[in-house]
C-alpha cells in the first residue's frame, strides 16, 4: 500500500498529465508554423568570447598604468601627509613610572609631570 | 534522411547549417515536455503552444550560441520558464477584454460539462488547486514532476539555491494537501492523508 505522500504525488502527477495532454494533430500543426518561421529568420552568429582591444585602449591602459606610477612615485617622495600625522600623535606616548609619576614624550625626550 | 539516434549535440550542430529535419527531431523529441511546463506554468494552452513553439525558435535562431557540450534540456526548461514568466507578466499588466473570455472559453482548455463530468472529481480538485499555488510554487511543481527533474536539476534551471526549490515544492505540496483534506471530493484520498 502506498503512503500518503507517494499517494499525494501520484495524483498530481496524473492530474498534470492530464491537465496538459497534447493531441497528435495540434503537435503537427506546431511543427509547420514551426518549420515557416524558422525557414524565415537567420541563424545567429557565435558570440565572440576573445575581448578585443583596439589601438586607442590600448594608449588608454598605457597612459593609466602611467598615472598610477606617477602617483605612487609622488605619495613616495613628496608626499608629507604621513609626517604630519606622526607629529600630531608625538604627545600620544604617555608612560606611568612605578612611583605614579607621568611623562610624555616631547620631540626625543621625555618629559616628566607630577 | 537523417538518423534520429543522433545525440541533441550533433543534431544542433545540424540546425547550425540550417538543416531544418534536425530541428523537426528535437521538436519530435522535446516538443511535449516543453509544451506540457508551459501549461502547467501559464494554465493557458494557447500560451503554452506560442511559448513552445517560441522556444524551438529560439534553437533555431541561437543554435550557434548553444553550449553543445552540455545537455540540452536545461537549457530547453530555462528557456520555458523565462518565456512562462514574461507571458505571465504580460497579462497580469494587460486587463483582460471581453474578446480574450471568449477566447478562453471556446479554447480546449475549457471542457464542456458533459466533458467535465467524466473527468474524475479528485483531478478537478487537484487541477484548481494547482492553479491557486503562486507562480514559483507552480513552476517547481511543473519541472517536478512532469519533467521528472530532482531538485539540483530544478535550482540550476532557475539559478536559485537548491534549499529555495525544496521549501518551494514542500510548501506547494502542503497546499495541495490541504485543499485534498478540505475538500469534500476528495473521499478515499482525503482520509488516507488524515491518518
Amino acid at each position: 500500500m502506498n503512503s500518503p505522500n507517494e499517494e499525494l504525488d501520484h495524483i498530481i502527477r496524473d492530474t498534470l498529465f492530464a491537465q496538459s495532454h497534447l493531441p497528435r494533430t495540434r503537435k503537427q500543426t506546431a511543427w509547420e508554423k514551426v518549420r515557416y518561421q524558422a525557414a524565415a529568420q537567420t541563424i545567429l552568429q557565435p558570440m565572440s568570447v576573445q575581448p578585443v582591444f583596439s589601438a586607442q585602449d590600448n594608449w588608454s591602459r598605457l597612459a593609466e598604468t602611467g598615472h598610477r606610477f606617477y602617483r605612487w612615485l609622488s605619495a613616495l617622495a613628496i608626499d608629507e601627509s604621513s609626517y604630519d600625522r606622526a607629529r600630531q600623535q608625538r604627545y600620544r606616548l604617555i608612560h606611568i613610572n612605578s612611583f605614579g609619576s607621568i611623562s610624555y614624550q616631547a620631540g626625543y625626550r621625555w618629559v616628566s609631570q607630577v | 534522411m537523417i538518423n534520429s539516434e543522433l545525440t541533441d549535440a550533433q543534431l544542433i550542430e545540424r540546425v547550425r547549417e540550417n538543416d531544418l529535419n534536425a530541428l523537426g527531431i528535437l521538436f519530435d523529441r522535446y516538443y511535449n515536455q516543453v509544451y506540457r511546463s508551459a501549461v502547467v506554468i501559464t494554465q493557458d494552452t494557447a500560451a503554452a503552444e506560442d511559448i513552445a513553439q517560441e522556444c524551438f525558435l529560439k534553437i533555431h535562431r541561437y543554435a550557434n550560441r548553444i553550449d553543445t557540450s552540455l545537455p540540452l534540456i536545461p537549457w530547453l526548461y530555462r528557456v520555458t520558464v523565462n518565456l512562462s514568466y514574461t507571458w505571465i507578466t504580460r497579462q497580469k499588466r494587460r486587463s483582460i477584454s471581453l474578446e480574450v473570455v471568449v477566447d478562453r472559453l471556446i479554447s480546449p482548455n475549457w471542457l464542456a460539462p458533459e466533458q467535465i463530468a467524466e473527468h474524475s472529481e479528485t483531478q478537478q480538485q487537484v487541477r484548481a488547486a494547482i492553479h491557486s499555488l503562486n507562480l514559483n510554487q507552480r513552476v517547481v511543481v511543473a519541472l517536478h514532476y512532469l519533467s521528472g527533474l530532482n531538485l539540483e536539476e530544478i535550482a540550476e534551471i532557475l539559478n536559485c539555491p537548491v534549499g529555495t526549490v525544496k521549501s518551494r515544492l514542500h510548501y506547494a505540496r502542503e497546499n495541495l494537501r490541504r485543499v485534498l483534506e478540505t475538500s469534500n471530493l476528495s473521499g478515499e484520498v482525503a482520509h488516507e492523508f488524515a491518518k
